[in-house]
């Protein structure tokens, strides 16, 4: 049977017809619909973890227990993810782990445009890309085979244009896996210095057999044609590849890490001229170079920014584009504005009139800085509000030594983060100027807040203070207003340091409160593997 | 067979994905090769949103580029405007004259544009359809996009009863009369 479907829809597929049974990811466009659609299937346990590392860490946990197991999440999703992810390359896996990372260029709904290959290339682990949802479903499948095959994970690079792009699926049945029986194997999983010394020479022995696995792999396809231009390419790019010169010679690469040599090589001496065709970074350009592998066109042609596309290669490579004609008065721009009725309206109306500095947070509060509200100075990443107390600290009492800023945590998602921040937050703009006049080392003026020192403390401020008061009474919790009552006072994470750190693992359950994290364990994982436990749970997305 | 480009555009919220998934239907139905693209997120909340159609015997690139669409379907006379430069040469704009104004109009910072509907007819073949209006006929403003797929499938060379049949399989039973006369409005506008 044929189907219409999504790339995300079809990697849920891919995950089912695998036998994968433990999917644990964090929502962010454009990855969220992946764990949706795997959710729908009875034969996969699917849930939301609390962030992606905890998501990437459940997913090792279930593939210790010896289940197919899965993670998905979007590219700066993927920096959260690293830690766990770059020691789980050394300790390889006993059920297959796959992790699906989605990029964003062209940033339809994100802060950045990275590129993950760099993360498989930086963390030693095969990456496979995809074009198509077709492709999408085969190549969780043979990631898994990656996995299971080479004892590692395996990732899987998606794009916006991949993910939320619709061809037609061919459906097959699923195959079940009994799960591997679980062994305890200290060497192996135990990642202590005396054994990761010895794991990494497993990593570096895994690399090169990819490596050969590479050139003979039908992930990699020739498709040779007109031989006076041949093209390197890689998923969506392929396509566009394919639209505008169907009749050229092309390398497509669906194992992005490791990249083949002698495959590339040969392919370079059958065509006349040899362009590379990849979005973001000229990842497999310099990979071709730094192996002595004629370029004659790339990076220098496309650039490292947004998303291609079948004209802009066309336009490159000087081929004729298509006529059009555009509109000629200026259009007013349709931006995403928030849901009519949508409480963080009110919100930020009165953050804005107050005019108070706002250090907001990504997702739809970023369109909190938007006309009419104006209300957001600056957004930076997921739970980044939390910069708050670093303003603060230079605000108030320049950046000096030694000085120490407490401020209670609260372990609630971000919109209050943003709020929290600029309820606190009492300079106005005006204000913003004095203090960037006081930057001098000794800190001079503006004793702690409440205290009458801070030089906003004429009339206005003054106003502006009470105000804001009232709005925090009204937002928060009262628990949370009661100063010094609220949990324990932390101070920033830069000055909290490392014994601190320490001490917050071992106790478990709060380790980076202010991050909204819990259990930072495997364990959760392998339970539910184990108990076959149902649970899902819904979050708020990325972006 | 060559590969034909639809594009799909209008206002976050105006059902235009049904649109697309409902003429996606009727493609398969007939055989073809069949690509989407869509991007979802942000331009959920009111944005300006556009779905890709493509169809054919073989079809690579899931996106429409400028100059490259046969046809565009737009759900808004504005968006009409804003996307036109996609349509390629000899393409047919077929347009609600429905108007939603954007945010920078509510504002008051720009000035929504007067007489779109006549300048885009001096540059390409357009029809403009009151599409609202022909929804409210049948039953529901929300019925705007079938009204609007009445509208496109008179252009193409697919048979009714392939477009009544991927509405049934595609609108709930409850809404299916409904849908069937927006149908009829639009494809006989
Ligand atoms: S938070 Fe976002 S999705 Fe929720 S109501 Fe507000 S704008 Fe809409």
């Amino acid at each position: 049977m044929k189907k219409l479907m999504l790339g995300n829809q079809a990697v849920a597929r891919g995950l089912y017809e695998a036998g994968c049974r433990f999917v644990s990811s964090y929502p962010g466009t454009p990855s969220t619909e992946i764990t949706e659609q795997a959710a729908l299937y009875d034969e996969i346990y699917a849930e939301w973890a609390p962030n992606e590392k905890v998501a990437a860490e459940s997913a090792v946990g279930a593939s210790l227990a010896g289940a197919r197991s899965f993670c998905a999440m979007k590219h700066v999703g993927f920096n959260v993810a690293a830690d766990p992810l770059f020691t789980a390359a050394y300790t390889g896996v006993n059920g297959g782990l796959v992790v699906c990372v989605a990029d964003d260029p062209g940033m339809h709904s994100s802060q950045n445009e990275q590129d993950s290959r760099h993360y498989a290339v930086a963390a030693k682990l095969p990456m496979l890309e995809p074009s198509d949802s077709l492709e999408c479903r085969d190549f969780v499948k043979a990631a898994y085979e990656i996995s299971e095959t080479f004892d590692t994970p395996a990732v899987l690079r998606t794009c916006t244009r991949v993910a939320h792009s619709q061809c037609l699926v061919t459906l097959y049945d699923r195959e079940e896996r009994a799960l591997k029986p679980y062994e305890k194997n200290a060497p192996k999983y135990v990642a202590a210095p005396a054994n990761a010394v010895k794991r990494h020479i497993e990593v570096e022995k895994r690399m090169e057999a990819l490596r050969a696995f590479a050139e003979t792999t039908d992930l990699n396809r020739v498709e040779m044609g007109d031989t006076s231009i041949g093209f390197v390419t890689s998923g969506t790019c392929y396509l566009y590849v394919k639209e505008a010169f169907p009749e050229a010679s092309v390398l497509k690469l669906g194992l992005v890490n490791p990249l083949p040599v002698k495959l590339l090589q040969d392919f370079a001496g059958k065509v006349e001229r040899l362009i590379v065709v990849e979005e973001l970074d000229g990842v497999i350009e310099d990979h071709m170079r730094r192996f002595g592998i004629r370029v004659d066109g790339g990076k220098d042609l496309f650039g490292p920014l947004g998303e291609l596309s079948q004209n802009r290669i066309r336009k490159a490579l000087g081929a004729k584009l298509p006529a059009f004609t555009g509109y000629d008065e200026a259009v007013p721009g349709r931006p995403p504005v928030m849901c009519p009725g949508c409480p963080h309206r009110g919100l930020f109306t009165v953050l804005s009139k107050l005019k108070l500095t706002v250090l907001g947070d990504i997702g739809c509060y970023t369109l909190g800085s938007g006309a009419p509200l104006n209300a957001v100075d600056s957004v930076l990443c997921m739970g980044a509000s939390r910069g708050e107390p670093g303003l603060q600290q230079v605000h108030r009492h320049g950046a000096g030594a030694g000085q120490q800023h407490h401020r209670h945590d609260r372990p609630s998602a971000e919109p209050h983060h943003g709020a929290d921040a600029a309820e606190r937050a009492h300079l106005s703009h005006q204000d913003r100027g004095r203090v960037s006049r006081r930057r001098d080392p000794a800190g001079a003026g503006g004793g702690p807040p409440g205290h009458g020192g801070h030089r906003g403390g004429h009339q206005r401020g003054n106003r502006r203070r009470r105000a804001q008061r009232h709005h925090r009474a009204q937002a928060l919790p009262a628990a949370q207003v009661r100063e010094g009552q609220a949990g324990a006072v932390h101070r920033p994470r830069e000055v909290q340091g490392l014994p601190q750190l320490h001490e917050d693992r071992l106790s478990g359950d709060t380790v980076y409160r202010q991050e909204g994290q819990h259990r930072p364990h495997p364990v959760r994982g392998l339970r539910a593997v184990r108990a076959d436990v149902q649970v899902r749970r819904v979050h708020r997305a990325r972006g | 067979m060559k590969t034909t480009s639809i594009m799909i555009v209008g206002v976050g919220g105006q059902g235009t994905l049904l649109a697309s998934k409902l003429l996606g239907n009727v493609l398969i139905a007939q055989g073809y090769d069949v690509k989407l693209s869509e991007v979802h997120g942000m331009s959920q909340r009111g944005g300006s949103v556009v779905t890709y159609v493509r169809y054919g015997d073989k079809v690579y690139s899931p996106i429409v580029d400028q100059g490259e669409a046969d046809y565009i379907l737009s759900f808004e006379i504005l968006e009409s405007a804003r996307w036109i430069s996609y349509l390629k040469e000899g393409g047919v704009l077929l347009t609600n004259t429905q108007k939603t104004w954007p945010m920078p109009v509510i504002t008051g910072a720009m000035e929504y544009p007067e007489g779109i509907v006549e300048k885009l007819s001096a540059m390409a073949d357009v029809q403009a359809v009151d599409a609202l209006k022909l929804a409210e006929e049948a039953g529901s403003p929300k019925a705007v996009n079938v009204v609007l797929i009445g509208v496109l499938s008179k252009r193409m060379d697919i048979p009714e009863e392939a477009w009544i049949k991927a509405i049934e399989e595609t609108v709930p039973a409850k809404f299916l009369e409904m849908n069937k006369k927006a149908f009829r409005l639009g494809r006989e506008a």
